[in-house]
């Protein structure tokens, strides 16, 4: 149900969510934040039941935490942080998996185009990706992206093809989900660039 | 989720009917029954829907993928896909290219002329070779230096058939992989793996002189036909082979005596007495790179082959093209067209698999064991 898809472009990653928080037929919140972010460079779209979206996330944020705490400092590249974070879905697969699909995006210096984007589900598979949706969302967004992205864009271009794909969301999903929260992380680390507000807040 | 489909009596066919009465009725009765072809399309769009579905669940054909891996003269070609799905849906076409970490097929430490390669579930084919890596660099790593795999020792002159490069041999490595995955019975990986390789064989080598002496017509074509044996042309390449010492000879001999009675049917006539064909003035022996090819199932039950094994989504299509294609004693650059027109046939009769085809060539170049690996990137059809 939840809408989790990311697009990678030269200097870092965007990621966007929808905000939607429901069950059955009763809409718990609409600003939800699904987008965690794991360290100081790197973020996390997670989708799934929001007992398992919660848990996880705080799961992995927190070990990547106490590794750095742990090893003086010492940062883990978004490729290491991606490993371990499908290590822990493929450990926990035939124990108590967490069902859920992740977007992992992170920039390094070392990376050639900056922003690294891993797409991984509760299978223990993970790919990376230059752009990839979770979701029913993959059916309507997945060829927007085809057709629209291209190698070396910056922000800008990005963000467009992000807002591109949640106009067509908006247009055809059957779910309304008018609530989406869009962050982007680049050399700076990860900024909010746009997040909507829950109606009952007013 | 199943389908269950009722079975209906096929119906009577309306000119057998009584006519009825009234005009009302007979409208009536026209369409009381569908048309008997419809429901015969009926029932095959289920039986498609249902088949299709399957692979929706089925673990390991939810990723897709496929492998071939066939054998030539001293070489071996392993041909991958580089698709990821998530059932119909394609997520990414760059699975065993440098840009993707995920690589259904790679080389295990301290092996240099080996392959191990899979297909299934993705997350538990990384799981798997993350495991099968690790076991074998802690296998290196605890041998010491017994298992670099570039070790070369000019001296070793014992005669004792020790090799030349110690490095683990294909079979060794499918052992190992057959038990990683059965250790997992219980819970097992929907992985199949393919491992293919080159194994150090040492082979006697038979004199053709005293045999020809013997026989009166006919030696040309015995010669001619002697001289090809499954290991290629021994006779042409005696002149160049190095004699190794024989201390032992008994027991390499004994050991080798399969592939030595192999050798023996192929030089000599049917017709001559068995005391004459056991004569051999010299026992020499000389290693050659003889290709392994082993598949494993996701219980790790494993078949080995001397043409082709392959694994995977495509199987069923690829072992027909594979068969009608492979013939012996291909090398270099015909095997990798041989093997890789077979594969991407049957590629582009699988959805699931395709995107691109990989094939890797493991060739045994000169006579120190060395290896080399070149891969070639087949363009297929991108549905």
């Amino acid at each position: 149900m939840d809408t989790v898809f990311g697009v990678s472009y030269k200097g870092g990653v965007v990621i966007a969510t929808d905000q939607v928080n429901a069950r059955s037929i009763l809409m718990y919140q609409q600003n939800l934040d699904k987008i965690a972010e794991l360290s100081s460079h790197s973020a996390m779209g997670v989708s799934g039941p929001n007992c398992d979206l919660v848990n996880f996330s705080e799961y992995i944020s927190k070990n990547l935490a106490l590794y750095e705490l742990s090893n003086d400092g010492m940062k883990l590249s978004t490729h290491a942080q991606a490993n371990f974070c499908r290590g822990e879905l493929a450990k926990a697969l035939r124990k108590g998996p967490f069902q859920v699909n992740v977007i992992l995006g992170g920039y390094d210096e070392n990376v050639p185009n900056g922003g690294s984007l891993y797409i991984m589900d509760y299978l223990g598979s993970c790919h990376k990706v230059n752009y990839g949706a979770q979701g029913y969302a993959s059916n309507f967004t997945l060829s927007i992206m085809d057709r629209d992205w291209e190698e070396g864009m910056n922000e800008e271009q990005a963000v467009k093809i992000v807002e591109h794909c949640i106009r067509e969301l908006n247009m055809r999903f059957l779910l309304n989900q008018s609530n989406f929260i869009i962050k982007v992380v680049d050399k700076d680390g990860v900024r909010t660039v746009k997040a909507d507000s829950d109606p009952s807040d007013n | 989720y199943t389908t269950t489909m009722t079975a209906t009596a096929p119906s009577p066919s309306p000119a057998k009917r009584r006519q009825p009465r009234s005009r009302q009725q007979r409208h009536r009765h026209c369409h009381r029954q569908p048309p008997r072809i419809l429901l015969l399309l009926f029932v095959f769009s289920l039986l498609l829907s249902t088949h299709a579905q399957q692979s929706q669940s089925n673990p390991a054909e939810f990723n897709g993928g496929s492998i071939l891996a066939m054998a030539g003269r001293n070489s071996i070609a392993i041909a991958t896909d580089s698709r990821f799905g998530l059932g119909f849906q394609t997520v990414s076409a760059n699975t065993n290219t440098a840009a993707s970490p995920t690589k259904r097929l790679f080389l295990p430490p301290d092996t240099h002329s080996t392959m191990v390669a899979w297909t299934g579930l993705l997350g538990d084919g990384t799981t798997f070779s993350e495991e099968l890596s690790a076991l074998l660099a802690n296998k290196a790593r605890r041998a010491g230096g017994m298992a670099f795999p570039n070790d070369r020792d000019d001296d070793d002159d014992d005669g004792r058939g020790t090799r030349r490069n110690r490095e683990m041999s294909p079979g060794a490595v499918a052992t190992i992989a057959s038990h990683l995955l059965y250790r997992r019975r219980s819970a097992p990986y929907y992985v199949e793996t393919v491992v293919a390789g080159l194994e150090d064989v040492r082979v006697p080598i038979v004199w053709m002189e005293e045999e020809e002496e013997e026989k009166g017509q006919g030696k040309e074509e015995r010669k001619a036909e002697s001289s090809k044996t499954i290991y290629g042309d021994i006779e042409g390449e005696m002149t160049n082979a190095r004699a190794t010492s024989i201390t032992g000879s008994d027991r390499v001999s004994h050991r080798e005596l399969p592939m030595q009675s192999l050798l023996r049917t192929a030089t000599t006539s049917p017709g001559t007495p068995p005391r004459q064909r056991h004569r051999h003035r010299h026992r020499q022996t000389r290693t050659i790179r003889k290709p392994y090819l082993c598949t494993t199932d996701m219980l790790g039950a494993r078949s080995t082959s001397d043409s082709f094994v392959c694994s995977g989504v495509a199987s069923r299509s690829l072992h027909g093209t594979a068969e009608a294609l492979w013939r012996p004693e291909l090398e270099g650059e015909e095997l990798v067209e041989v093997c890789g027109k077979a594969f991407v046939s049957a590629l582009e009769r699988d959805c699931l698999s395709g995107y691109g085809a990989v094939v890797y060539l493991i060739r045994a170049v000169g006579e120190e064991g060395d290896v080399e690996i070149w891969e070639y990137v087949l363009d297929c059809r991108n549905d």
